[in-house]
């Protein structure tokens, strides 16, 4: 949480104005107060929606950053920093992991340091340094005092990512920041800073000589810390270049390695000039760190034109090359981090595409990343145990105990990163998608027990994006790794062909890497791909139409991704630009497809693709060349079109959204600065029922309107984190809203219907029940098994009615009653309603209330149950400040189950039989239980009548002991009476809603029969015992026993027992204490 | 079944309240400057009902039924609080009660659905989370005499309400952060992080439905789960009756002499 959240503080005139109304009557105050307000669908209306993540934590995601303590009492405490899905803590060795960061508004996380001086202090740098083309972004450092429970900004807003965060370890008020700065736009707020007052205010100590080099790297010594060293470093990515360093090998730069002997007063740069053994520049990304237990060896990961590790054994003086294999050769942008151990200055881990080892001070390095995904970025050693390792990569976190030999992964950060999202339309639903570095996947949107790891399955490879079910056929989907390698996969054999379109003579296709697949919305048959040109297929990929020219500006400028890298060529696809993004044919229309391009073109044909048209021109205030995130063709409205622009590869973090209602002729901005919606705009989704509804989202969370974009509300509904939101999809039998983060997985919104229904208005309503999708009895099942704690399980719908209601203000003050009615009028049950702002969501079991069960050694667990009442019209009823809302609910049966309703009619009232016959038996036992206590009580007050009271409790207890088990003590007794009996038979007629087997039936009237010959032997007590008894309690001077006197006492120690009436309860078990 | 160990730590009123003159201090205050932990805290007693009824009741009873999430059960529920420190709340099914207890020293209690219906003692961990629902007062309220340290963390969004929130380091360790709605002064949500075996067990619960007892408001409805759970999987608490200053002997939250049959709900 943030202190921060909230900027302003009402005001204390205000608090004291209040406080007086307040003692008066605060539930009027409330009123009065909401009624001054303007009801607006902001984000507090919305929020109660409520979201579920499903994961997944198989797949995981991309670990920037780790920090950790090994603690005094042996535990170890991690704080692990997700590329994009915010800081992570585990406090029992990886166990369990708590989300630190959902309340900030940013997920990127670039740097983590623990005070170590402090271990409640935590610092955070926001803005991975792990740059990407897909990188998000940062807003600053963060500071915890708690553990990191909550958070404050302690600027450096501007920096866009930083890198490393160091403590100084005499003085927890010194603290330095390794900032990167701006990937895609030159600034001077980067560099290496300074603060001695914890935060509060920085200085930048070492800057760069342009405004694109910042920090790279930092290294403290801790014998002497006022000695630092640190890596400047010059880079900059577009859309369709990246380098590092200079424009190439021999360019000039700015990067160059630093040391400081004054704690940062002053620097002195080492290079091949100054320092013997460093190489000639220039050079690119530099990393630095210095070996803790000689603190006199550095080590220099240095970019250029001879990439190599470098050592220096005299504090940076002189330097000699170690190795200068692979991996100091590939990626630096990616990999750089160098870690040495702690306990030994010679062990050395680099963190590359594998992760590398050196025991020999760097001469030599090994591959030890085994099993683990690959892409490693940070790597943590337990000081007191230095075979003790932790290590991040592109598939999540890993630990070893060996040193790094072997590797057992972390199942339960659900910290992944995928593009798109997909819905198929099983029951339930699948979900499809595809994830940074981690493939393709098919995931349940539920299962029994939850979603665990296991119900999601690889499809696929390579990274994953766009990822579809083949309508046409539930065994098939396709799925893509980057630079647009389509495969359609057999699902039952995971057989993949590749269907990718191929060049022709001398042609070079341009896929990019996030290539656009799209199926279309009125004929299953048809699928697309966009490269420069759009391709369709009719036939699953067996062979393809171009059916437009190059939609792109193809700018041979753009194209040049051969020489991309800078000093260190890389040219992955990543780049690759001029290429077709977003693709939407109209619901409304087959022949009208919409096309846009990275290099900004928005592209339309009216026929097919005979006749393209760039529509761009027409948008007002877009900056040319804007990259075309999203096109979304409008389902309720010919002409219709929505456009998203993601400036962000111009340093531009504002949403571009516009919508024309005339085919692209015009256009109108939904969306930029003053919106209210943060962060560049990856998606927008107009709802397929109500056009008033849009969901857009952005690389900070996801934004609902209401009114066709003229307000925007801010979702957090279900902690709902600020993170990317790359792509949705609406279940359209379901009505679910299922969002694809770029860092937290997959998230779904159960049934937009209540949503819908608030586009209409209505705000302005104190209260008012809102529509739901059509309530089914969803077949009650068991799965799943016992996976312990270190397993992370999506969560499932919720389970029941849904009810649904809107609140204009938050209910505090009095009772705020939501009860069910049958048919008749009768009362079937009571829930606790929700007291929230804004749209509240309440679930019905749709049970009855359990059967009344007569005490017995142990609960009947089956008893603690009711059945679910008959599928018809029940009505609800809401009763808030002496006002009634009344809404009918439809309960349907499930649409999966193979009976009828009279089968579950048949259950429902075979299953109250039994219901029935547990209350007869209670009723039975109660009045024996009446009839002992009263004898016991006259057995005090009239000791000539003892003996005949004995005998009479004797032979009560011997009817009781045939109706319930008596054996107490916790152990197995296998103790089964007519109510153990019973409470078996019960649960078996519960267990299945359809028509109920014979046998079972049968059962209950044979337990029946039974419990009837104990009544009956009741009967003959109180006929021929209990006469006798009082005879001799006359005899004896006391007053005879009554049967309705024992029925009474029954009744009431059931009711002390059963559910007290407070009073009496509370003297009651006053005078048994007493008495014991 | 095990009836699980108590989530929802309620914390009725009174205790040593702000002096009027604090208030006073509050309205004279300019309007930019933030509010002080004190100042919400007097905000909060003055809402509640006012320093001297707080102060009248010396035991708060409340009786309702518990709804345990996923397996749907309810149950019947009644609690205990006292002025001495002792806490009681019990937890009814099918004839059988379960009890969870704290006498002011140690804790205790009856897990009777599976058969076994004597008092087993609670651990200290478990005691020290339990003595939190023993304080009739929020510890909020006269922290400091408490031996607690409050502090102020600014107002922070509670489901669309901005709330301030108070941070309150307990005693023994443990910390607790109670949100208090600003229109009204009441709490809507308590945050409890408790130190259980060595880890953090923490248990987020929202308040709701204050009705007036004994000229005090009294929440009357008490969801919990885990910090950040699924609002739909939480333990419920409803409660529908209070009542103040009932009798509630030593006895009902002392550990039950085991020499003779205690109040588990066992038959004759």
């Amino acid at each position: 949480m943030s202190r921060s959240t909230f900027p302003a503080v009402r005001g204390l005139g205000t608090l004291a104005v209040t406080l007086a109304c307040v003692s008066a009557a605060p539930a009027a105050l409330a009123a009065t107060k909401a009624a001054a307000a303007t009801p607006v669908a902001d984000s507090a209306v919305i929020s109660g929606l409520g979201a579920r993540n499903i994961g997944s934590a198989t797949m995981s995601g991309r670990i920037a950053a780790i920090a950790g303590r090994a603690e005094a009492d042996g535990t170890t405490t991690l704080y692990v920093g997700a590329a994009s899905g915010g800081v992570w803590r585990t406090r029992d060795g990886g166990t369990t992991f708590k989300p630190l960061f959902d309340r900030q508004p940013v997920q990127s996380i670039g740097a983590i340091a623990l005070d170590p001086k402090d271990p409640k202090v935590v610092w955070v740098g926001s803005g991975e340094s792990w740059t990407r083309n897909s990188v998000s972004v940062g807003n600053g450092i963060y500071r915890s005092e708690d553990g990191g429970d909550t958070w404050q900004h302690m600027g450096l807003p501007d920096s866009e990512r930083i890198t490393r965060i160091i403590v100084s370890p005499g003085d927890s008020n010194t603290v330095y920041a390794c900032v990167p700065g701006r990937l895609w736009s030159d600034s001077w707020d980067r560099g290496l800073y300074k603060t001695t007052d914890g935060g509060h205010s920085w200085a930048l100590v070492l800057k760069g000589s342009n405004a694109s080099t910042g920090c790279s790297g930092l290294a403290l010594d801790p014998s002497n810390p006022a000695r630092l060293y640190a890596g400047l470093w010059d880079f900059r990515r577009k859309g369709w270049t990246f380098r590092s360093g200079g424009e190439g090998p021999d360019a000039p730069s700015g990067s160059g390695l630093y040391v400081s002997d004054d704690a940062g007063q002053s620097w002195s740069r080492l290079d091949a000039a100054s320092a013997k053994g460093l190489p000639t520049g220039p050079w690119g990304r530099i990393e630095v760190a210095v070996a803790p237990s000689q603190p006199n060896i550095v080590y220099a990961v240095i970019e250029g034109v001879r990439s190599a590790l470098y050592r220096s054994d005299d504090r940076g003086a002189t330097w000699q090359e170690r190795d200068r294999s692979n991996g100091m050769v590939w990626r630096p942008f990616y990999f750089s981090r160098l870690v040495v151990d702690p306990t030994n200055p010679d062990r050395i881990y680099k963190p590359d595409g594998p992760l590398i080892a050196s025991e020999d001070g760097g001469k030599s390095f090994a591959t030890i990343s085994g099993g683990t995904h690959g892409d490693h970025h940070d790597l943590w050693i337990n000081p007191k145990n230095p075979k003790a390792v932790v290590t991040g990569d592109d598939g999540g976190l890993w630990f070893s105990q060996d040193g790094g030999n072997k590797w057992w992964k972390a199942d339960n950060l659900p910290v992944s990163q995928f593009y798109h999202v997909s819905v198929d339309s099983k029951d339930p639903y699948q979900v499809y998608g595809g994830l940074q570095d981690n493939s393709s996947w098919v995931g349940d949107s539920a299962y029994p027990g939850g979603i665990t790891n296991g119900r999601w399955e690889n499809l696929y490879g390579g990274d994953g994006f766009w990822t579809f079910p083949d309508p046409t056929d539930a065994n098939f989907a396709y799925a893509e790794a980057q630079g647009g390698n389509i495969g359609r996969i057999d699902r039952r054999t995971l057989e993949i062909r590749d269907i990718q379109p191929k060049a022709g003579y001398k042609e070079k296709l341009r896929f990019n890497w996030n290539t656009p697949i799209a199926l279309s919305p009125t004929d299953p048959t048809r699928l697309y791909i966009g490269g420069q040109f759009l391709f369709l297929s009719r036939d699953h990929g067996e062979s393809w139409t171009r059916i437009s020219p190059d939609l792109t500006t193809n700018d041979p400028e753009k194209q040049k991704q051969e020489e991309s890298g800078g000093i260190t060529v890389d040219n992955s696809a990543a780049e690759t630009h001029t290429t077709i993004y977003a693709i939407s044919e109209s619901p409304r229309d087959a022949k009208l497809i919409w096309v846009g391009t990275d290099d900004g073109n928005v592209q339309l044909t009216r026929d097919a693709g005979a006749h393209w048209k760039n529509m761009v021109g027409n948008v007002p205030g877009l900056p040319a060349a804007s990259w075309v995130s999203w096109v979304e063709a409008g389902h309720h409205a010919d002409g219709v079109v929505y456009a998203t622009f993601d400036r962000h590869t111009f340093g531009d973090f504002t949403p571009w959204l516009y919508v024309s209602r005339d085919y692209g002729e015009s256009w109108t901005r939904l969306a930029g600065p003053g919106s209210g919606v943060r962060g560049y705009a990856h998606v927008l989704r107009e709802d397929p029922v109500d056009g008033r509804v849009l969901y857009l989202g952005t690389e900070f969370g996801l934004w609902i309107s209401l009114d066709a974009g003229g307000h925007w509300a801010e979702f957090k509904g279900g902690n709902f984190p600020s993170v990317a939101v790359r792509d949705m999809a609406v279940q359209a039998r379901d009505h679910d809203l299922v969002i694809a983060t770029h860092g937290r997985g997959i998230w779904i919104i159960d049934d937009l219907t209540p949503l819908r229904a608030l586009a209409g208005g209505g705000l302005e309503r104190d209260v008012a029940f809102l529509p739901t999708r059509p309530v089914q009895q969803r077949i009650s099942a068991n799965g799943g098994w016992a996976e312990g704690d270190a397993k992370y399980h999506g969560y499932n719908p919720p389970d029941g009615a849904e009810i649904a209601y809107y609140q204009r203000t938050r209910h505090v003050f009095g009772k705020l009653s939501l009860e069910i009615l049958d048919a008749k009028g009768q009362l079937v049950d009571s829930l606790p309603a929700g007291k929230r702002k804004g749209i509240n969501r309440v679930y019905w079991s749709m049970q009855v209330k359990p059967p009344r069960v007569p005490s017995a050694a142990q609960a009947a667990f089956a008893g603690t149950q009711g059945p679910r009442v008959v599928p018809g019209r029940y009505t609800l009823r809401l009763t808030k400040d002496g006002k009634v809302y009344e809404q009918a609910i439809d309960v349907g049966l499930d649409r999966r189950v193979h009976f009828t309703a009279a089968d579950r009619a048949l259950q429902f009232t075979a299953v109250m039989h039994a219901h029935a016959l547990f209350g007869r038996m209670t009723d039975l036992v109660d009045r024996i239980n009446g009839l002992r206590a009263l004898g016991q009580q006259r057995a005090e007050a009239a000791p000539a009548a003892a003996a005949a009271l004995k005998a009479l409790d004797a032979r009560l207890d011997d009817l009781r002991r045939l109706v319930v088990a008596t054996k107490e003590g916790g152990a197995v007794t296998g103790e089964e009476r007519l109510r153990e009996h019973l409470d078996h038979a019960y649960g078996a007629l519960l267990s299945y809603e359809g028509r109920p087997a014979g046998y079972q039936v049968e059962r209950v009237a044979v337990l029946e029969r039974e419990l009837g010959e104990v009544e009956a032997g009741l009967k003959q007590v109180l006929e021929h015992d209990l006469p006798a008894v009082n005879d001799a309690l006359r005899g004896a001077g006391a007053e005879p026993i009554a049967a309705t006197e024992a029925d009474r006492e029954g009744a009431r120690l059931a009711a002390i027992e059963a559910f007290s009436r407070s009073q009496e309860r509370s003297e009651a078990l006053a005078t048994r204490a007493e008495r014991d | 079944m095990h009836f699980p160990t108590r989530m929802v730590p309620w914390r009725a009123v009174t205790a040593a309240l702000l002096a009027s003159a604090a208030l006073a201090a509050t309205a004279a205050t300019p309007a930019a400057k933030a509010p002080t932990a004190d100042e919400i805290v007097a905000h909060h007693v003055e809402a509640r009902g006012g320093a001297a009824k707080l102060h009248a009741i010396t035991v708060l009873h409340r009786s309702g039924r518990l709804v345990l999430p996923g397996m749907n059960i309810e149950l019947g529920l009644s609690e205990w609080k006292t002025r001495a420190g002792a806490y009681r709340q019990d937890a009814m099914l099918q004839g059988m009660t379960a009890i969870q207890a704290y006498d002011g020293h140690e804790a205790w209690q009856v897990q009777p659905f599976n058969g076994r219906k004597d008092p087993s003692r609670m651990s200290e961990d478990e005691a020290r989370a339990l003595s939190l629902g023993a304080d009739l007062d929020f510890p909020f309220v006269d922290a400091r005499a408490k031996g607690h340290v409050l502090e102020y963390l600014g107002l922070e969004d509670i489901d669309g309400t901005p709330a301030h929130a108070l941070r309150v380091r307990l005693k023994g360790g443990d910390d607790a952060t109670y949100w208090i709605d600003p229109d009204t002064w009441m709490v809507i949500r308590v945050l409890e992080r408790h130190t259980i075996r060595g880890a953090e067990d923490t248990t987020e619960t929202d308040l709701g439905e204050y009705q007036q007892v004994g000229g005090v408001w009294v929440p009357m409805t008490e969801e919990s789960g885990p910090k950040g759970s699924d609002p739909t999987q939480r333990q419920k608490l409803v409660y529908d009756r209070a009542e103040v200053n009932v009798p509630a002997p030593a006895t009902l939250f002392a550990f039950p002499d085991t020499s003779a049959k205690a109040a588990s709900g066992a038959r004759p």
